[in-house]
């Protein structure tokens, strides 16, 4: 299997599996627009991507290599968020900014499996919280004054559940 | 980022002070953050300085990830997180999170005539204005299967609507207060 050198903004290269590598979109698409998959040792620069963030990744890539395409999402369905695989959750276990970081790399780098599942997660720290529960999860510091606040309540409760 | 600063005075009237600095930069420019605390509180002066320190918080994430997000949460979970802060309400404002909220309020993609609706006004109207109808419309359905409305009382509705909504600052509470005193 042929190798590829992908480099972190802090400038460590790691070298993955090339059909790893391409469960990035970004990589694969450069690869193929490129034509940087023969022989030549070439080094894909990441600059916006960190070697602890970028060893996430792969370490979640190597895992995943074998998964079937992720399917084309149907915007009207309110999607299932506890569908998250208990390897995906134990990887998962990091802190807030770790999280957001895997998040922008999973945009960056085109990986829809990966920022699905991360999104999802962040989407649960959510879901079902009353808004101070959400301020102390995220430590949001909440900067209303209290008729501000209703007011909001009200202009919006037309689209409210019930 | 660009702050312009126009400072009103009795006259000579004087051209916006406008100033120019990378987000880097702001969590060293004191004069910057007072001046920004000043006018837009605290919280911006914050958010401005997490930007530029290039702290991941929930806020701080690009529009477009922070609605990828929302796409996993239902209609009430969205409204109590944009009642956490005025940032985050205003992340929950936007044209794009209203047209969002379309697909997720009526369970549909939006029709053209939607979508030229939205042009002329916004999304938020278009389907404040769907919501309302459709509402109608089952009731309607439970008394008797009624047609739909004709299209041109539809094309009425937003401007009625946004009137009522251009109304509502009048009558803000410290107004009120006021008279009270």
């Amino acid at each position: 299997m042929p190798n590829i050198k992908l480099q972190s903004s802090d400038g460590e290269t790691f070298e993955v599996d090339v059909e790893i590598a391409k469960c990035s979109v970004t990589i694969k698409t450069m690869l193929e627009d490129l034509g940087m998959d023969d022989e030549e040792e070439e080094v894909v620069p990441l600059p916006n991507v960190n070697s602890a963030i970028l060893r996430k990744v792969i370490q979640w890539a190597t895992y995943h290599k074998d998964d079937p395409p992720p399917p084309e999402d149907d915007e009207n369905k309110e999607k299932r968020t506890d569908d998250i695989s208990s390897w995906d959750a134990d990887f998962l276990k990091v802190d807030q900014g770790t999280l957001f970081e895997l998040i922008l790399a999973a945009n960056y780098l085109d990986i829809k499996g990966l920022l699905d599942v991360t999104c999802k997660t962040v989407a649960n720290m959510i879901k079902g919280k009353a808004p101070e529960e959400i301020r102390k999860t995220f430590n949001i510091k909440n900067d209303f004054t209290a008729s501000k606040k209703s007011r909001f309540v009200e202009e919006n409760e037309w689209c409210e559940e019930k | 980022m660009c702050l312009n600063i126009w400072r009103i005075t009795h006259g000579p009237h004087l051209q916006p002070k406008q100033k120019n600095c990378p987000l880097e930069d702001v969590p060293y420019d004191k004069f910057l953050q007072d001046e920004i605390k000043n006018v837009f509180g605290e919280s911006v002066c914050r958010y401005l300085i997490d930007l530029g320190e290039n702290k991941r918080k929930l806020e701080n994430l690009p529009a477009k990830i922070f609605l990828n997000i929302l796409k996993f949460l239902s209609v009430n979970d969205i409204l109590h997180l944009s009642q956490t802060s005025k940032i985050l309400r205003e992340l929950c404002d936007t044209e794009l999170f209203w047209c969002m909220m379309f697909k997720k309020v009526m369970r549909k993609t939006p029709s053209c005539q939607d979508k030229i609706m939205a042009f002329d006004y916004n999304w938020r109207e278009v389907l404040k204005m769907r919501k309302l109808l459709s509402k109608k419309v089952s009731k309607n359905q439970l008394k008797e299967k009624e047609e739909k409305p004709p299209t041109t009382q539809e094309k009425k509705k937003p401007t009625q609507l946004l009137r009522n909504r251009q109304n509502k600052p009048l009558a803000t509470p410290k107004r009120n207060m006021i008279r009270s005193k």
